[in-house]
């Protein structure tokens, strides 16, 4: 819980700071807030509609980061740690994805978003496992190498 | 067999270090025995009576319902300590963290699987059977290989 609880923490603090500086460079940039229409009239000034993006970001970024907590036990395994992150990540993604950029009403907005961030999921949750999968072999090789020279018995 | 001293100020405490071409039966047994008479030990409890556990005796470590325990091939044992504390004071290339609540002496390993649902089972050469989480499977590779 602790843990979980700093690296919610964490990640919160890191999204707002990449959040903030990036969006600074796109309004550098392009002259203009890079928030949608529809949510910057929801408020009565752009900054109060900049600060409400920055925390519900970095609850989403907090969340992401405590739920990984769930990858540190041992049981379940892994498939069912994975589904479980997902539903996690959508339970606070789909709410604030409504607010921040209208993903029900820009129904591609939603359906590119949703493709995105399965396709990065899946291709993580490979490589994790091919990691892992790599590693084990390794030290099975090498238990099996270390019982055959030394003969040792215990 | 050489005996030397390696006398130098980076080392912070006294330490014993066996060097050899492959970890065969004799370098074992001198380690088993350097671990007696350095009274490398745990006192352990069983039934309300105290026994001394050496280091090389101990399969695992595990907590269960707030408690500690030790077992070696023969039985289990509660301890008083709590595992971080224990974690400490064990030899880290010997005594590998595989959960949050288990520790292995991996000299005790036979092997690892993993299921297609991504669960880790460690088996012991003890028969005992534990899981491994994900995330210590790197831990035990780098304790098991080195820098490999």
């Amino acid at each position: 819980m602790k843990k979980a609880l700093i690296k919610f923490i964490n990640s919160f603090c890191y999204s707002i700071a990449i959040v903030l500086i990036v969006q600074l460079i796109v309004m550098s940039i392009t002259g203009k807030e890079p928030m949608l229409p529809e949510y910057l009239a929801r408020f009565d000034s752009t900054l109060k509609a900049f600060a409400v993006e920055l925390l519900l970001i970095g609850i989403l970024s907090g969340t992401a980061g405590a739920g990984t907590a769930i990858f540190e036990l041992k049981k379940p395994g892994l498939v069912v740690q994975s589904i479980l992150y997902l539903l996690i990540l959508l339970a606070v993604w789909i709410p604030i994805g409504g607010f921040l950029w209208e993903i029900f009403k820009y129904p591609q907005s939603a359906i590119t978003t949703m493709a995105s961030m399965l396709l990065t999921y899946a291709c993580c949750w490979i490589i994790q496992y091919k990691i892992c999968e790599r590693n084990i072999k390794e030290i099975n090789n090498h238990l099996m190498e270390g019982s055959g020279e030394s003969g040792v018995q215990h | 067999m050489k005996i030397k001293y390696d006398i130098q100020e980076i080392y912070k405490e006294n330490e014993i270090h066996l060097c050899g071409r492959d970890k065969n039966e004799e370098l074992v047994e001198l380690y088993q025995g350097i671990l007696n008479l350095t009274g490398s030990v745990i006192t352990a409890y069983s039934g309300g009576e105290a026994v001394r556990l050496t280091y090389a005796q101990i399969v695992r470590i595990y907590s269960e319902n707030k408690k500690v325990y030790v077992r070696t091939r023969e039985q289990s044992y509660e301890v008083k300590e709590r595992l971080y504390s224990l974690e400490e004071r064990l030899p880290s290339g010997t005594f590998i963290r595989i959960s949050n609540s288990e520790m292995i002496n991996s000299d005790y390993i036979k092997r690892l699987d993993m299921s297609i649902s991504g669960t880790i089972r460690l088996t012991l050469k003890n028969g005992d059977e534990t899981y491994v989480s994900r995330r210590y499977v790197k831990t035990i590779k780098e304790a098991l290989l080195g820098g490999k």
